[in-house]
């Protein structure tokens, strides 16, 4: 049986996260109902790879796990010639020919780096649409205490991802801090806040941050949508007659985009321009992630109390400022590179990734346990010495000559000897 | 400034006065013996100002491309060795658009990011123009009156190749390669900003750290298998969708998904070339890739004529 691990459902849609709903739409596809289950885990710690979507493959002693959309498209067309998008095996595109193939990894690529930060400004950098929809939905998929940290750091990863974009306006809390602190500078500190002007600018004038950067976001959406459109056309595939790897990658991101009920729904009403896109996209999300869809979503199973400290322990580490077990998980990240390169012979690819990761954690778990266990034994010490249980003979070294302070006539004139 | 500047003349003044005022018997308003053996301890010395760099332009009359540059370059025309300054400065050599390129590290730009054009200045009365980033170089290398490109939907796919696959490839390649980074990257940019090992570690550090956070974004771990094989299929589907024309745009001069990809074929292909103490490649899984792509390689021998013509 094949597990898909991914975030949980939010905006009617299988899954918050728009690389999990390709994977899902991929799987959807390609693999018989029965033969596949997805579970809404929503822990990016279930594989050694820290990272969603996770495919897992095998049995419960002996398992694999594959992440990532493109390595879980390369695995199924490897490893599992029986599954099929329509009556092709997945990721080849036969009648194509090698222009087809150039397509298919161009358009991908063009999807991944151009889609996901327009997801990442809609959905998390613009500051209405977190506040109002993506943090109440993510607290609603994750659990205690993720729900705390996780959907911050998102936000954080997110708006990285978007800056090159030059968009960061849309983020009102920033921006407004930015303001602020213009207003305080300068000759206009010394005005009481109260007497100060408004400083109104035709920008400001035009209301919300979405009005404001409306031409640049016309710009951006339209350097996404114009080439996808003109590759659809009126077609019902983005490339050859059967659906592929490409419309699965592509009906995740735009079924995504074309959620509306946002407060800010520049991207919905961007899609909305393109009618052989938006006419698509409607078609395509209803059979995909519908009713008539039927996932074969399971249950997460109940997370048992070590699960719990450590996703606790995990919280606080990575939270708090003095990270210092938690840096060894986010600025160390595992280097797949050339030491780990050495093929054994019977392993395969995603096996020997897989050892080496673990490997990764299992030394990460160790500095953690080592620094932990200072930390407490230096704790225990200190209290026991602060009670008196305990107590500390420091060496004592006589001076041989003693030093003598001399403050001079006023010292002898006060006392001071 | 020389050395006897106003504010040296000041002092002497002053010590004049000091001198005799000791001999006059100390009233309330001479400077207690402590403080005066301060100042007299303090020679004031007025040090020349310093020079203007020797590369700062001084003709206006040019526009000037501020670049990474390295000062002892081979080639006739100083090409840059950083991707992004090169892809701008062989569109502008590509559009025949006349400039003088100078070298300049990130601090001097307006926006903290190389490269910057500034456009030449027509009279003396004209006040200096607005640096142009390089996100705005293609808007006024239009206006300077060049052939508009028609934009092609398609290739805006496949310039995301380039963005993504080829350049990520090149991150891991040039800063997280240790060997490549020791033989490569500490030699164009560490050694050239400092030659104190302090500044130097520094510098190498927050390197690779930033290399390191570029290819994180996307992924939440760095495969270097997975990294070479995203960036064969960008080079190879680039062969496939170039096959056999001169340029990808279908004309006779480069455009600028060409000069795109140039950018890093040239880099590339001109940091294996074993002459003298130039830095070179001590890792070349990279190179290999891109030398299975032949067409690749022909690509960039064809603009490097045109652009440098040769």
């Amino acid at each position: 049986m094949i597990e898909l691990h991914i975030y949980g459902p939010a905006f009617g849609l299988p899954s918050i996260d728009p690389r999990c709903l390709a994977a899902t739409a991929l799987l959807q596809t390609s693999i018989p109902s029965d033969q596949w289950v997805l579970v809404p885990s929503n822990d990016v710690f279930v594989s050694p790879f820290d990272e969603l979507p996770a495919l897992k493959v095998g049995n419960a002693s002996s398992h694999t796990w594959i992440v990532g959309f493109r390595d879980i498209v390369s695995y199924i067309s490897s490893e599992h010639a029986e599954y099929r998008l329509g009556s092709i095996p997945v990721s080849t595109y036969p009648d194509l020919g090698d222009q087809g193939k150039a397509d298919l990894e161009a358009y991908l690529s063009f999807l991944e780096s151009r889609g996901l930060p327009l997801l990442d400004l809609s959905l998390y950098v613009s500051s209405d649409n977190y506040t109002t929809v993506t943090r109440s939905a993510l607290s609603d998929i994750l659990p205690w205490p993720q729900s705390w940290t996780i959907p911050q750091r998102l936000r954080e990863s997110a708006r990285k991802r978007s800056e090159h974009l030059g968009l960061s306006g849309l983020d009102v809390d920033a921006t407004r801090e930015k303001e602020l602190k213009k207003e305080n500078e300068g000759l206009s500190a010394a005005i009481p806040k109260s007497l100060r002007l408004p400083k109104k600018s035709v920008t400001s004038l035009l209301g919300s941050p979405a009005e404001q950067a409306r031409f640049r976001l016309e710009a951006v959406t339209a350097d996404f949508f114009e080439p996808l459109e003109a590759l659809l056309q009126g077609k019902k595939h983005f490339l050859g007659d059967e659906t592929g790897v490409l419309d699965c990658f592509a009906v995740a991101l735009l079924s995504q985009m074309s959620t509306s009920d946002l407060p800010q729904p520049w991207l919905s009403e961007a899609l909305e321009k393109y009618p052989n896109l938006r006419r698509w996209t409607c078609e395509n999300k209803e059979q995909t992630f519908g009713a008539a869809a039927n996932l074969p979503w399971r249950r997460v199973p109940e997370r048992s109390w070590t699960q719990l400290v450590r996703d606790v322990v995990n919280s606080i580490a990575e939270s708090s400022p003095v990270t210092i077990a938690g840096t060894s998980i986010r600025a160390s990240p595992a280097m797949f590179g050339d030491a780990a390169q050495t093929a054994t012979p019977g392993v395969s690819k995603y096996e020997r990734k897989q050892i080496f990761h673990k490997n990764k954690r299992h030394q990460q778990n160790v500095v953690r346990e080592v620094i932990a266990a200072c930390v407490s034994s230096a704790g225990l010490v200190g209290v026991l010495v602060y009670m008196g249980v305990l107590t500390l003979r420091w060496p004592t070294f006589r001076r041989t000559q003693p030093i003598r302070q001399t403050f001079g006539e006023a010292g002898s004139f006060l006392g001071l000897r | 400034m020389t050395a006897t500047g106003p504010l040296s003349v000041h002092h002497e003044q002053i010590s004049s006065t000091r001198v005799t005022q000791s001999k006059q018997p100390p009233s309330w308003f001479s400077l207690p013996a402590p403080i005066r053996a301060i100042f007299d301890t303090f020679p004031l010395i007025t040090y020349d100002e310093n020079e203007l760099p020797q590369r700062v332009s001084r003709s206006r009359s040019q526009n000037t491309l501020h670049m990474f540059a390295l000062a002892d370059a081979s080639d006739d025309v100083n090409l840059s060795p950083n991707p992004a300054c090169l892809k701008w400065q062989a569109y502008l050599l590509a559009k025949r658009i006349p400039f003088q390129t100078v070298s300049a590290n990130n601090h001097a730009s307006p926006s903290g990011a190389l490269p910057f054009v500034l456009p030449a200045v027509r009279s003396r009365k004209e006040p200096q123009p607005q640096a142009i980033s390089s996100s705005k170089i293609q808007r006024w290398a239009e206006n300077q009156g060049t052939t508009e490109e028609k934009t092609d939907l398609r290739l805006e796919a496949y310039m995301s190749l380039i963005d993504q696959s080829i350049r990520n490839a090149w991150l891991y390649y040039l800063y997280l390669q240790p060997r490549n980074f020791e033989s490569v990257a500490r030699r164009l940019y560490v050694e050239t900003a400092s030659s104190n090992p302090l500044v130097q570690a520094t510098l190498a550090h927050q390197l690779q750290a930033a290399a390191r956070e570029q290819l994180l974004r996307t992924r939440s771990f760095i495969d270097q298998e997975d990294i070479y094989q995203s960036a064969d299929a960008a080079f190879s589907s680039l062969a496939t969708v170039f096959a056999g024309q001169k340029f990808f745009n279908g004309s006779d001069a480069p455009g600028l998904f060409d000069v795109s990809l140039f950018a890093y074929t040239h880099l590339l292909l001109n940091l294996a070339k074993r002459e003298r103490d130039a830095p070179v490649w001590t890792n070349e899984a990279l190179l290999e890739i891109l030398l299975r792509h032949q067409s690749l390689v022909q690509h960039r021998q064809r603009v490097l004529d045109y652009c440098v013509g040769t």
